[in-house]
């Protein structure tokens, strides 16, 4: 499993000295999991918040289906599955920002970048023109992560993160969408290897064990058609979320929608799109050779509860 | 690779944690310190039909005594499905569809699977999967086409040819004559309902910002069952309840793209329940707030309640049980409604993804042993 590493690298580095845009195939990725469900209280010592006891359950659906698929879970001993401990922002966000930041950490426990798919759960909010989401303890004093836009907190892909899902609120609302980009990759640390895609959501998301099964779909449909159309597909609630009781089919229209959005980004709009479509966990491309351009997928109009309708730019 | 970034980000070691300390907003007191506080605001937010003890024994008597259709156990034929989905070219099924019990003996909740194509591969692929029991109720077709070998225009992707009526229309009948679902339990809502149609869109950002595209027609639809006398209820009147299972199909400009139904399994009416058995409201309250209160749930801007047929599965069939289903909203804009972007900041730090619980609406009966299988 150790080699698939090296394997990555030799085809990601030989597609790159070619200028070949793709040099797909198949391995085993290493595929991490980040989830909180008990938050500790600020009295505690920690960063706040509510607890959430069935949302690791749903991150490790998908975990567990990667790893039925072949994907490599870590090392027996301290496989890739972080849940509560101690997390904390060093393990998310880049040296660049602070030296002590370990995004790219191997050993226990190891940083975001270092997997090829990650999924990540916890309360998030919109931080202005970027995602923020809730730390079980502060580090340095900071209990946010924060991604994309103006922040330079986190930096993905410059070691090997492709494919980072965001199993928490507001990750990718629309307005934000635009400011994702820069931060997957760090020219910094490398000119050639970045993210590939991000998948978030528009607006609130929703916590159910009954919701475990979608996060199993999503790691198993992304084996037979791309990532992005498993996960907006197999994570969309249609009208289904806070519906007036008289009204639980929506036929008047007081439901409102679970929004996912799937985000790749690319070197022109037909390479971005191309990935947008086509990329699978078992048919993965060579790192994007730029951020200039993106495209998402999601559904039209889609109305979450703590955002506006999708498109509406705030 | 890895020893060339390390050196760079060991030249970097200078840079500090900029904004350090910008954790969040002063925390604010918990809105509910205790299941008590909870208590009153589910109080306050009970739909009347489920605070009222006659309306809601009347509601219960009323679910349990919904009409079922032949279960999908009975009226799913994968053969005919494979046919009409793969025609008669070569179709590999999983070796293990004959499978169906697990080591000791319960009914294994697994797929069975046929495709066509190498998954694995660029090319297309296509696969038919359902529960190897089916009175699970999983079916799920998934289709793709080839990986192209060239960069296609990004502007040129063909939309569905369906209309949403179109679309609604087909799915129906799709799910009735392929997949073998009930349509009597795909309610269909009263005329000038909404239809569950929606489109599935990329766009693309950046330096080519593009209009929306539409890539596919989706028809989403949940089982449900009529109640034979409507219960009123607020600003309307409860006509249908949802029950256990929901289908979406896809249509592109090819036509079926995709289909899916999850979780339609075999009910069954459990002959030791009855509207006697309901809870009542003081103890339904007591359950849901000790639950939420046990799950985290320490502040809501708004508590939704819905009524629904849940189940009590029991091995390859399931039992009805009526149920309610709340949902804890962290805020409270509502469907079309603004939420600005300052009040969407505020939400920093705090618990923001919503909650959504099942509670049983009568009380079962622990010694009932009509559906235990008999052991040795």
């Amino acid at each position: 499993m150790g080699t698939s590493k090296t394997w990555q690298s030799a085809a990601n580095a030989l597609a790159l000295a070619a200028t070949v845009t793709f040099a797909p195939g198949a391995w085993a990725l290493y595929v991490g999991e980040y989830a909180i469900g008990d938050f500790v209280p600020t009295a505690s010592g920690g960063c706040g918040s509510s607890d959430r006891t069935s949302w690791p359950g749903m991150a490790s659906a998908w975990w567990n289906e990667m790893g039925a698929h072949g994907h490599y879970r870590g090392p027996a001993g301290s496989p890739y599955q972080y849940i509560n401990g101690n997390m904390t922002v060093k393990r998310f966000c880049d040296p660049q920002f602070d030296a002590d930041c370990r995004d790219y950490q191997s050993a226990y426990p190891a940083g975001a970048d270092w997997m090829d798919a990650a999924i990540f759960a916890a309360h998030g909010w919109d931080d202005g023109d970027h995602w923020g989401a809730v730390m079980r303890y502060p580090w340095k004093g900071e209990c946010g992560l924060r991604f994309g836009g103006s922040s330079t907190q986190s930096r993905w892909g410059d070691s090997y993160l492709m494919f980072f899902h965001a199993s928490s609120c507001q990750s990718a609302d629309d307005d934000n969408l635009n400011g994702i980009r820069f931060r997957m990759q760090d020219t910094a640390t490398s000119n050639s290897r970045r993210m590939h895609q991000f998948d978030g959501f528009h607006g609130l998301m929703w916590i159910s064990s009954g919701y475990n099964n979608d996060y199993k779909e999503t790691a198993k449909d992304g084996h037979s058609s791309s990532i992005a159309y498993s996960w907006v597909t197999n994570q969309h609630k249609n009208n289904t979320q806070g519906c007036e009781a008289w009204d639980p089919f929506n036929w008047f229209g007081t439901c409102q929608d679970q929004c996912p959005i799937a985000y790749s980004i690319g070197s022109s709009g037909a390479d971005a799109q191309f990935r947008l479509l086509n990329e699978r966990y078992n048919w993965t491309f060579s790192d994007p050779s730029s951020v200039n351009y993106y495209w998402i997928m999601y559904y039209g109009g889609c109305d979450p509860v703590g955002e506006n309708p999708f498109g509406s730019a705030d | 690779m890895k020893l060339i970034k390390h050196t760079l980000r060991a030249l970097a070691g200078g840079l500090v944690l900029a904004g350090a300390g910008t954790a969040f907003p002063q925390t604010q007191p918990d809105q509910f310190p205790s299941p008590r506080e909870l208590r009153a605001f589910l109080a306050e937010h009970m739909p009347k039909f489920l605070s009222d003890d006659a309306t809601r024994t009347k509601l219960v008597a009323e679910m349990l005594k919904v009409p079922i259709a032949p279960p999908l156990s009975t009226t799913f034929d994968p053969n005919k499905a494979i046919k009409q989905l793969f025609g008669d070219g070569s179709v590999t099924q999983s070796t293990d569809c004959r499978k169906v019990n697990t080591p000791v003996g319960e009914r294994d909740p697994g797929d069975c699977t046929a495709s066509v194509g190498d998954e694995n591969g660029a090319g297309a692929f296509a696969r038919l999967s359902y529960s190897k029991t089916r009175g699970f109720g999983n079916i799920k077709f998934v289709k793709r086409p080839p990986v192209p070998t060239a960069l296609p225009d990004p502007l040129k992707l063909s939309p569905p040819k369906l209309t949403d009526a179109e679309a609604y229309d087909a799915a129906r009948k799709f799910l009735g004559d392929t997949l073998g679902l009930p349509l009597a339990e795909l309610p269909t809502g009263p005329a000038g309902r909404r239809l569950p149609v929606r489109n599935l869109d990329v766009q693309g950002g950046g330096e080519q910002a593009t209009a929306p595209i539409t890539i596919q027609k989706v028809v989403f639809l949940q089982r449900g069952f009529p109640l034979s006398s409507p219960i009123a209820e607020g600003q309307g009147t409860l006509t249908h309840v949802p029950g256990p299972g929901k289908a979406m199909v896809m249509y592109d400009a090819d036509g079926l793209a995709g289909a899916a139904v999850q979780g339609w399994v075999d009910l069954r009416l459990d002959p030791t329940l009855g509207p006697e058995d309901t809870k009542s409201s003081t103890a339904l309250l007591d359950e849901i707030s000790e639950d939420l209160f046990n799950e985290g749930v320490r502040a809501a801007a708004d508590i939704k309640f819905g009524i629904l047929i849940s189940i009590d599965q029991r091995n390859q069939f399931a039992l009805l049980l009526p149920a309610v289903q709340v949902a804890v909203m962290p805020t409270g804009d509502r469907p079309g409604g603004k939420i600005d972007e300052k009040t969407q900041n505020a939400l920093a730090g705090k618990a923001t993804a919503g909650v959504i619980r099942e509670y049983a609406l009568v009380n079962l009966k622990p010694e009932s042993n009509a559906f235990r299988p008999e052991g040795k």
